[in-house]
């Protein structure tokens, strides 16, 4: 965030389709950080959506508008062409015809070149896909998702419709952004997993599929088979049929499992390391002294947790550890440039 | 900024063709009523205003010269035109100023407020509250739909500013929102 950008200035982007992804990235961690904000977010929400509503449009005539400006000579050629005697009648036609066809040609071309210009693309698809390491992505609407390691995502640029419909290829931990009127499918391997707003872990890698629910309810479905799966349970498709296996979770732990982490840094500032770990991890992580952002850090992390990953980072910089709640904050001298 | 399209169309109303122009009017004419109707509180005026602007471009066609997108660039002109007209209507008699000020009230005639749902006129009060300024840029953003840049064009503001009085808008309207949002919020998600 910049220095004179508020958080008020960020969600008003956000609303207005104006944020980058970088900008929308802090918006994501901005509302998972607490429940007020994210109670300031829904209360903005409304506001931006109600809003247009208020618009006072009162209809104009534009063909009226247009005659009165007087540009068009159309109307009077109209007139003339009706007092010529017969035989320009034939000749006047087809003048007409190839009038009427050249402006087909160029509303045609300007519709060609207008719709690339002014509309908007609603239906832009976007795919992301993960290569050696774990990534974590927030939809168009709030929604969170985990994605594992060569696993992909296909989702459309902005959600139209009555449903958020979306792909997936591998697996995934999803924290679904609550919202009852506009149901959250995912298609992966044939299946249809359908949220109203819950957590939930998908792997889905060939043609078996496992969903784990942390939270909420999630309708997990193939054909015409389906199960309704509540917290603490797991529903899997066998490979290559259509029937779908319902069981309880052992212990909550599983369901964290599937969000296996894998970090590589190669001479990677800590600066970039930390915003990637607070983002992982929804941490803040935060230096006592800027020169420290400077360290280039090369180590690579495997399902490690993040208190053993910040031990590292100290280790090999002989950095102090300061721990309070969901702030840490690394102290040193740090290094130069 | 000026982007080919846009140069396409300018070339094409510049060579007098009539279909380009007229498309051109076409598309605008309503959004770009609706925005003057914003400032002068009367749509006659509006309409006056904007046709004034489209036969001034059509007579000058071979001459403009336009650094902003087509549509900043109609925007801007009718801004500037009803700016210009508010401040002739203010040299006038004390008498045009009194009308001013009836349309103004007659705006949200309480038949009007009727039509409108308890959220939206909770919300008109609000945008009623903002800053001249602030709400000119709010409602450019959220009424006419204009990106970012193209406010910025409109009105000779940079981009920066428009982000921190659309910030500053939401800001103003959710504190005078406070009480009654949470309501609001509660019966969405429990329908």
């Amino acid at each position: 965030m910049n220095q004179d950008q508020t958080i008020d200035d960020l969600l008003a982007k956000y609303f207005a389709n104006e944020t980058d992804t970088h900008e929308a990235d802090i918006i994501g961690e901005w509302i998972g950080a607490s429940g007020d904000n994210k109670k300031v977010f829904e209360q903005s929400k409304v506001i931006f959506k109600s809003v247009p509503s208020l618009k006072n449009q009162k209809a104009v005539n534009v063909d009226a508008a247009w005659k009165k400006l007087g540009i068009s000579k159309n109307n009077i050629t109209k007139t003339v062409d009706i007092q010529e005697v017969e035989p320009i009648v034939k000749f006047n036609w087809l003048n007409n015809f190839l009038k009427i066809a050249a402006v087909l040609v160029v509303l045609f071309s300007l519709w060609f070149v207008a719709a690339k210009q002014f509309v908007i693309p609603q239906n832009d698809v976007i795919s992301f896909k993960t290569g050696n390491a774990s990534a974590e992505k927030i939809l168009p609407d709030g929604t969170k998702i985990s994605l594992n390691k060569n696993s992909s995502i296909t989702y459309p640029a902005t959600f139209e419709g009555d449903t958020r419909e979306i792909k997936l290829d591998g697996e995934a931990f999803f924290n679904v952004h609550h919202n009852v009127a506009h149901p959250f499918i995912i298609h992966t391997q044939g299946t249809d997993i359908q949220v109203l707003g819950t957590s939930f872990n998908v792997r889905a890698y060939n043609t078996q599929v496992q969903v784990i629910v942390k939270t909420g309810r999630v309708r997990f479905s193939k054909n015409n088979k389906e199960v309704i799966l509540e917290k603490g349970q797991k529903g899997e498709l066998l490979a290559n049929t259509a029937t779908i296996i319902k069981s309880e979770v052992e212990e909550q732990k599983e369901i964290t499992q599937g969000k296996k982490l894998s970090f590589e840094f190669e001479k990677t500032s800590l600066g970039e390391v930390v915003e990637k770990l607070n983002q992982t991890f929804g941490k803040k992580i935060s230096f006592s002294n800027e020169k420290i952002k400077n360290c280039k850090l090369t180590a690579s992390f495997q399902d490690e947790e993040l208190e053993n990953i910040i031990n590292v980072i100290a280790e090999t910089f002989g950095l102090k550890v300061y721990t309070q709640k969901d702030l840490i904050i690394l102290s040193g001298e740090g290094c130069g440039i | 900024m000026i982007q080919t399209p846009d140069l396409d169309i300018l070339l094409a109303i510049r060579q007098g063709n009539e279909r380009v122009f007229e498309t051109v009017f076409r598309k605008y004419y309503q959004s770009l009523c609706n925005y003057a109707c914003g400032i002068l509180k009367d749509m006659d005026d509006a309409e006056e205003v904007v046709q004034s602007i489209f036969l001034k471009f059509w007579e000058q066609r071979e001459s403009i010269e336009i650094n902003v997108s087509l549509k900043s660039y109609l925007y801007r002109a009718v801004h500037n035109t009803c700016l210009n007209r508010l401040k002739h209507l203010k040299i006038q008699e004390v008498h045009k100023l009194y009308v001013g000020n009836y349309y103004e009230e007659n705006h949200d005639s309480a038949t009007e407020m009727m039509d409108k749902t308890d959220l939206e006129s909770r919300i008109s009060n609000a945008l009623e509250k903002l800053p001249e300024q602030c709400r000119l840029i709010f409602k450019m953003s959220r009424f006419e739909e204009l990106k970012y840049q193209e406010i910025a064009d409109i009105l000779g503001l940079s981009i920066k500013t428009i982000e921190n009085q659309i910030g500053k808008a939401l800001k103003i309207m959710r504190a005078e929102l406070a009480d009654y949002l949470p309501v609001v919020l509660f019966l969405l998600f429990n329908q």
